[in-house]
């Protein structure tokens, strides 16, 4: 490198040295003096869900046993002829669980729900894994199993998110019906299941 | 001598065109020295140490959870009297108790660097840092949902201590902050975000 090079670059140096986009910003650090910056930042919230249950359900039955008042019944289907019975009677209407096969079964609170979703929304299904609850012979058989909330009830049921908080979590129920045609005797009937699935969306 | 002469006279020989060639380069210094003072009589600028900030991805066992995933937790048995009919005839409710951490906290370290020159200024200056957040939304106080801006984290800004260091006739000061989000009001998973705001002051010295 010659000398003129050697200078010529130490000059443009020097004038990029002292013209530099710093000096620009400087402060003088002097009391009262004062600067600000803002820093961009963000946190990413991951997807998940917890669902709360309880794992084992008993039902305990009353027994009936009060009189049931039937009250009075106009026998339209009934064909009453010189005194001979010739038509079916159907008791359709009859109160109390000893002539009813089929009782529907309302449980409120049965599962909870906590977490962070895309849509801030879960959906709730339920699954008859196992239908017969047996005692010996006897059989009481749960069928049309939905999942419920706030007056609605369906298979599958759409449900806000509150978030992760214990106090804010979504609760639910269950319903069901029980069959009781095949049920011949008292006591505990066992091997029912259902399941339910919580699923963020 | 015979080279130093040569030397000299190789110089007088190269001087006059070498310093014309020079002439174009003078007036970029002198507008460079006119328009930009040399830093002499000014500290470097504050230094944001990063423009944007990614926090660690909040987990789900920071909240309790048992796993970094979906769950689901046995609250055990219940027992139920119902009616005849198949009303329920005991009061009993499900209460996910146990589970209460909505809060997660997040630290950067080295916020800002102000590098203050000590030929002028002896004892250390006494620094102030304030710092507030605001939401991608407008909000103060938070960070808000990317997706919806309805959703937002509350934000808390803990300040740590200053931190001093001594370094090439520098008085070298760092700040930094503690985030601490408050999930307990949102319902939406993916990216928060906001702008920390930092005001930094020599209250004397």
């Amino acid at each position: 490198m010659t000398t003129k090079k050697a200078i010529t670059g130490m000059i443009i140096a020097a004038a990029m040295l002292f013209s530099g986009s710093n000096s620009a910003q400087a402060v003088v650090a002097a009391p009262g003096a004062s600067t600000s910056g803002e820093t961009n930042v963000q946190v990413s919230v991951p997807e998940f869900i917890i669902l709360h249950y309880y794992s084992d359900l008993t039902l305990n039955f009353a027994a009936p046993t009060q009189s049931v008042k039937e009250g009075a019944k106009a026998w339209d289907d009934v064909a009453w002829s010189t005194g001979t019975y010739e038509g079916d009677i159907s008791l359709s209407d009859v109160k109390g669980v000893n002539s009813e096969d089929k009782v529907l079964v309302n449980l409120n609170n049965l599962w909870a729900v906590r977490g962070f979703s895309g849509s801030g929304n879960a959906l709730i299904s339920i699954e008859n894994k196992q239908a017969d609850m047996a005692n010996d012979e006897s059989v009481i058989t749960m069928s049309d199993l939905k999942v419920t909330r706030n007056g609605k009830s369906e298979k599958e049921l759409e449900v806000p998110l509150n978030g992760i908080s214990t106090a804010n979590a979504t609760k639910g129920g269950v319903t069901m019906t029980l069959d009781f045609s095949k049920t011949t005797i008292s006591g505990m009937h066992k091997g029912g299941v259902y399941k339910i699935t919580a699923s963020t969306i | 001598m015979n080279s130093q002469a040569d030397i000299k006279t190789g110089l007088r020989k190269r001087s006059p065109a070498f310093l014309f060639r020079q002439i174009s380069v003078a007036p970029l210094f002198l507008a460079s020295l006119l328009f930009f003072p040399p830093p002499i009589c000014a500290d470097p600028p504050v230094f944001f140490h990063k423009k944007d900030i990614t926090l660690q991805k909040i987990s789900p066992r920071e909240m309790g959870n048992a796993v970094d995933g979906s769950i689901s937790i046995d609250e055990g048995a219940i027992d139920l009297q119902l009616s005849s009919s198949g009303s329920v005839l005991n009061d009993y409710d499900i209460n996910p108790e146990g589970y209460t951490t909505t809060a997660v906290k997040r630290r950067i370290d080295e916020l800002w660097e102000w590098k203050i020159l000590k030929n002028k200024n002896d004892n250390k200056p006494y620094i102030t840092a304030e710092y507030s957040i605001t939401g991608a939304n407008g909000q103060r106080g938070a960070l808000s949902n990317q997706s919806d801006p309805s959703d937002s984290i509350d934000v808390q800004i803990e300040p740590l201590p200053l931190s001093w260091s001594e370094k090439n006739n520098q008085w070298i000061c760092t700040g930094g902050i503690d985030l601490v989000l408050d999930l307990a009001d949102i319902s939406k998973s993916g990216n928060y975000a906001g702008t920390i705001t930092t005001l930094i002051s020599i209250a004397s010295f």
